[in-house]
């Protein structure tokens, strides 16, 4: 199984989605972008999105939509 | 001779899970609930042959643990999964067509030369397996097949199914789930009938998470794939049943409902049963998500608290006006206690830590809103960061 510290993984919206697990922040890389990433670490996709390039979700930004969207079944 | 055999009915064993692999393939992208369904069903006639032969080897020939996978460097192509996640259906077709072909071409002879007195189970074997098989074709099966020799390895997800599949053509799919959120049951018909259809694209939305699962997945025991394969078929099934329900009650709802209620006149003007916007509901979630996480969100979350739902439905007065729908219920709680067992199952063999499995909850749960965006996103006009910014500033505009 893949490490649970870190996670990265591509999305179908065209994102690499990089999570710190140990912050549970979630920063969101455009696909083009992440292949420059010299190493896809939470350190270095802080580093973009304090540029302007990658999107950050803090831990209260990911509850708040979990709990917006709590009434939605999943599945059957 | 012995170990000829033997080799023969690994090769045999390998290509039945991977001939069940390929067609959850056929079964995921298939355009409606009965074809699913079908599908579905020789997928679990495939693992369950595929678990017979390993059966077989095991008690007969003392044949080792294995994992199931893909061929190395192997990258779905021949079974038509392009990159860019689509998949090209005559070439999946094409491929199934060759290895079963190949296969039964194998059994058969495995079955010609078990001719020795004391080779009367290889004979019987074969003869099973040959029953859910075509005939030969002109392809042949690898005797030792380098590329499908199993070695022990963690389960990993090897491959990416498709990213879209197909909605079966009774539905239309129209208000996005972040503004208006599907019926629940009741009582009533108008709140019932709906809920029936609502919940028949839920349940294929399930069968297709475990399809894709068995799909993406090398380095599980086959009793994983089996595991899958079972749910996916009884979803499936689910999902047609209530489909149908909702049709066959379809004429009695219209009647209960005036003519000023909004659903009665998209019913008057249309035969397609309106769903979210999201049609698929929320396919594009589970494919971001990984296995832990689906069997978190699912298994766990979804279909336990399902359980004692269910128990409280076929206590209804619905139920007691529509009694076939209560023993519907019953057979569907079954299963769906069945799947919990399974999704408690396989989550224990990914994660035997108890805080690994704490850890992996609170993940889970605290990503589920961001990977129901993921999918909402491929049914709207507004960016995903958009989504996430009305979510989480509470800005849904929800009827």
């Amino acid at each position: 199984m893949e490490r649970t510290d870190l996670i990265v993984r591509e999305l179908s919206t065209g994102h690499v989605m990089i999570f710190d697990t140990e912050q549970r922040d979630l920063f969101l890389v455009d696909r083009e972008k992440a292949t420059s990433l010299s190493d896809r670490s939470p350190a270095a996709a802080r580093e973009l999105a304090e540029q302007g390039d990658a999107w950050h979700l803090r831990r209260d930004d990911l509850q708040a939509i979990t709990d917006a969207l709590a009434e939605i079944v999943l599945l059957g | 001779m012995v170990d000829d055999f033997r080799r023969r009915l690994v090769a045999i064993r390998d290509a039945l899970y991977r001939l069940g692999r390929q067609t959850a393939l056929l079964s995921l992208i298939e355009p409606t609930w009965k074809s699913k369904a079908e599908q579905a069903d020789r997928v679990v006639l495939l693992f369950e042959a595929a678990s017979e032969v390993g059966e077989f080897l095991e008690r007969y020939y003392g044949e080792m643990p294995f994992v199931v996978r893909w061929p190395q460097d192997w990258d779905g192509a021949d079974v038509g999964l392009v990159h860019q996640g689509t998949v090209e259906r005559p070439e999946t077709e094409r491929a199934i067509r060759d290895l079963a072909g190949a296969v039964a071409a194998m059994n058969g002879a495995v079955s010609a030369t078990a001719n020795h007195r004391l080779l009367g189970p290889e004979r019987d074997l074969a003869e099973r397996v040959g029953a859910i098989l075509p005939s030969s074709s002109g392809h042949e099966l690898p005797l030792d097949p380098e590329h499908w020799r199993s070695r022990l390895m963690a389960p990993t997800q090897v491959i990416r199914g498709p990213k879209a599949i197909g909605l079966d053509p009774a539905f239309q799919p129209i208000v996005s789930l972040v503004e208006e959120l599907p019926p629940v049951f009741g009582d009533r018909l108008e709140d019932a009938v709906p809920y029936f259809w609502n919940l028949s694209v839920r349940e294929a939305t399930a069968a297709d998470l475990c399809l894709l699962s068995l799909f993406e997945y090398d380095g599980f025991p086959l009793a994983f794939y089996r595991d899958m394969a079972k749910q996916a078929q009884d979803e499936a099934r689910h999902a047609l049943y209530f489909l149908e329900e909702a049709r066959r009650m379809l004429p009695e709802l219209k009647a209960t409902l005036s003519a000023e209620n909004p659903l009665a006149q998209h019913l008057e003007s249309s035969e397609l049963l309106p769903i979210p916007a999201e049609g698929r509901l929320l396919y594009e979630a589970i494919w971001n998500m990984d296995l832990v996480e689906r069997l978190i969100l699912m298994h766990h979350d979804t279909e336990t608290p399902a359980i004692p739902k269910l128990a409280e439905w076929i206590d209804s007065d619905f139920c007691r006006r529509y009694p076939e729908v209560a023993d519907a219920f019953r057979v569907i709680r079954r299963d769906e206690i069945s799947h919990s067992q399974i999704g408690n199952l396989w989550l224990r063999r990914l994660l035997p830590d108890p805080d690994d499995r704490r850890a992996a909850f609170g993940r889970a749960r605290l990503l589920r809103g961001f990977f129901l965006l993921t999918a909402v996103r491929h049914h709207s006009d507004e960016s995903l960061e958009t989504l996430a910014l009305d979510a989480s500033r509470s800005r849904l505009k929800r009827a």
